[in-house]
């Protein structure tokens, strides 16, 4: 009996130790290496202008713009290219697994909006990639994650839109 | 069945809370003037500056952010892994992303508030300045190629505005338009369920808003805004990484947008590569079935009578029509009565109430009257016909009510009783009548008058002759049988003079009422004390008015 009660006792204090330890954990963040981000938000009018920034798991990143000339074709061009610090991706990773980014469906759009504009998303990380665009819509989820990008580019606003503005 | 009658008005009384409310919508209208063969499409807006840029989730992500790091520098939370079995390497590397992310977050959250900070709202001149060239894109864009409506009715597009704070209330009856900075994109929201001409009713049925940007270089966005704001649809389609393509046949269409076309050449009416000819404001009156009046030839439109959308502002903003002025003209009747909003007690008509209205015609057993009356902020055109029968006497009392501004059209008559020596009369039939604007600005006496009866028409003359301003004219002798009509003729009258027999969009109600004098009533009928009471009202805002119009005695 008394064997059996220790053997007890030492499964659970296994698993307490395991819980604990997955608890540590929620905090620190590692970056995947396949880690990589494609976000662009711009005018859907003809005449409008597109930006978009793609951002690599350590930290790389290129702004492009897409000028109303080249608005037809949908022509990017390379602005400038920065360096995103460490903490800005942590946010960014955190913002998409806290939101799911994942599980969001791939296409937001108002039915009764005219113009305005549209924003694009593109996540691949941990051998998965998923694409979401949203036009003239608030979409929270998305919304959050977008937010967090932008707030890790210089003079952060280059991929805003209406809906995060507000 | 008391039962049944208790669960009957139940019933009813919860549907009366249930139903919505009735609220002024704002739209964009269209207006007919038979006088000058001109078709109007009237745009409102009101537009409103971006205050302050606020970017309340941003600081919110970012406050979670240093709480989450603090958290974890928090010496209760070391103290926690130390119990946890977890080495000083981890818990160090753990508290190092946490000062590092604290760092990060501070500094973003100063950089947002300093966007905040920074923001400077326009100024009220800017405001004005930026609405006012809106209006000269929009007016000449749509104005320039002089489309003549089934070939003879001119077709102009006007747009008035006010110029409000963020925190204004919405003016009933203006589209809400937001001036934001350029990080933003103009849009228009409100319109949808297009049909095939890619064509849509909802601007003139409901609300539209939008936001448009102060910093557009462009001078065709405002312009194309409008276009949706007429019931037009975009004429691109928006390509998910690949651009955008023009509708086949658009290219220089205002409504398709291509910037390759110089600026100034994208047009309301144009023929596209493939040969179709696109016509937008063809587009929109075909499909709110406007229609040239017949007879009309194509005329230069008359100067366009305008309405005070608000407090009187210059540029842009629409005045109303002036009074002519009348410099021989006997005094007006007093205002001698005007119901309180605040209580419901009848005010007595002044004891040195005006000389009655003016009788214009008196046959041997017949008098025609005709008024206007204007209390503050409503103007009331009343036409009084009094008839001897063998019974006593009848009496028709037709009254058309009209406000200022965005008020024109909302004022009604709200009831018609005669006042004889004290005593009230209540009518024994009500009518409704209707006249579109431009025919009451051409006549309202022609259309009150005409509205008792066609047979009374030739009278109209003597109500507006130059001779008289607000009161009616002189008298004439009876014309006997000689105002007799045929019912064609009579309907081509009302068709003249602008009265419809319903109501249809932008037109003013009036109302008429029929009383019938017993001998004994009719015979206080003697010119003192003896009133047609006219009150009208203003629904939405629940304001009444009371007007006394003196009858003519004996």
């Amino acid at each position: 009996m008394n064997k059996k009660i220790t053997l007890l006792a030492f499964f659970i204090a296994v698993y307490a130790a395991s819980v604990c330890a997955q608890q540590q954990s929620n905090y620190l963040v590692t970056i995947p290496k396949d880690f990589k981000i494609i976000a662009a938000a711009g005018g859907v009018a003809p005449g409008s202008t597109v930006d978009k920034v793609e951002i690599g798991a350590n930290g790389g990143a290129v702004h492009y713009e897409m000028s109303a000339k080249n608005r037809a074709k949908g022509i990017f061009t390379e602005k400038e290219r920065f360096k995103v610090e460490e903490a800005a991706l942590r946010h960014i990773y955190r913002m998409i697994k806290k939101n799911d980014f994942f599980g969001l469906n791939n296409d937001y759009k108002a039915e009764d909006v005219l113009d305005g504009n549209f924003a694009e998303l593109t996540v691949t990380m941990d051998g998965r990639t998923h694409s979401v665009r949203t036009r003239n819509i608030e979409v929270k989820r998305f919304d959050e994650i977008m937010i967090a990008i932008n707030m890790a580019t210089p003079g952060l606003k280059m991929v805003v839109y209406n809906e995060i503005l507000q | 069945m008391k039962t049944i009658k208790i669960a009957v008005i139940s019933i009813a009384l919860v549907f009366s809370f249930l139903m919505p409310a009735k609220e002024a919508k704002a739209f964009t209208e269209i207006f007919i003037s038979n006088d000058d063969c001109t078709i109007t499409i009237l745009l409102r807006k009101e537009f409103r500056v971006l205050s302050r840029q606020t970017l309340d989730d941003w600081l919110r992500q970012v406050d979670e952010g240093i709480a989450n790091a603090q958290a974890v520098l928090n010496p209760g939370w070391l103290q926690r892994q130390a119990n946890r079995f977890r080495s000083n390497a981890s818990i160090q590397a753990e508290q190092a992303q946490a000062q590092a992310d604290l760092s990060y977050y501070t500094a973003a959250r100063n950089k947002i508030q300093n966007i905040i900070n920074t923001y400077t709202p326009m100024t009220d001149a800017e405001a004005e300045a930026l609405a006012q060239k809106w209006k000269n894109e929009i007016e000449t864009k749509w104005n320039a190629q002089n489309y003549l409506h089934d070939g003879n009715c001119r077709v102009r597009v006007v747009m008035a505005y006010v110029v409000s704070k963020e925190t204004d209330p919405p003016k009933r009856g203006f589209d809400q338009i937001k001036i934001v900075p350029g990080d933003f994109r103009s849009h228009i929201k409100g319109v949808g369920s297009f049909n095939a001409d890619g064509f849509s009713e909802d601007p003139y049925n409901h609300d539209v808003t939008g936001m448009w940007t102060k910093d557009t270089e462009d001078n065709y966005t405002a312009p194309h805004e409008a276009g949706h704001e007429m019931g037009l649809n975009d004429r691109y389609t928006d390509i998910p990484g690949d651009g955008y393509v023009i509708d086949a046949g658009y290219e220089f269409d205002l409504m398709g947008g291509a910037p390759h076309i110089p600026n100034g050449s994208l047009v309301v009416e144009s023929t596209g590569t493939n040969g179709l000819h696109v016509n937008n404001l063809k587009t929109i009156l075909d499909n709110m079935s406007i229609r040239c009046p017949p007879g009309c030839t194509p005329q230069n439109p008359r100067a366009l009578i305008d309405f005070v959308p608000g407090p009187a502002k210059t540029g842009g903003i629409l005045t109303e029509k002036p009074e002519e002025k009348c410099t021989e003209c006997p005094p007006p009747p007093k205002d001698v009565s005007k119901a309180a909003e605040e209580t419901a007690e009848e005010t007595k008509p002044a004891e040195d109430a005006a000389k009655p209205a003016e009788d214009i015609a008196k046959k041997p057993t017949e008098t025609v009257q005709y008024s206007k009356d204007k209390i503050e902020d409503v103007a009331t055109d009343t036409a009084i016909v009094t008839k001897d029968t063998p019974q006593g006497k009848e009496i028709d009392v037709s009254a058309l009510p009209t406000g200022k501004g965005i008020d024109f059209r909302k004022w009604e008559v709200k009831d018609i009783t005669l006042l004889l020596d004290g005593q009230k009369v209540k009518p024994v039939k009500k009518d409704n009548f209707y006249v579109d604007k431009e025919s009451y600005f051409r006549g309202a006496a022609a259309t009150v008058i005409t509205a008792i009866g066609i047979a009374y028409s030739p009278y109209v003359k003597e109500a507006e002759s130059g001779e008289v301003c607000h009161v009616t004219g002189k008298e004439s002798e009876s014309k006997g049988k000689g105002y007799e009509k045929t019912p064609a003729e009579r309907a081509a009258v009302a068709a003249g003079i602008g009265l419809l027999a319903s109501q249809a969009k932008g037109t003013i109600t009036g109302k008429k009422c029929s009383f019938n004098l017993d001998k004994n009533t009719a015979d206080k009928l003697d010119g003192r004390d003896d009133y047609a009471r006219v009150t009208v009202m203003l629904e939405d805002r629940n304001i009444t008015r009371t007007i006394n119009v003196p009858l003519k005695g004996k």
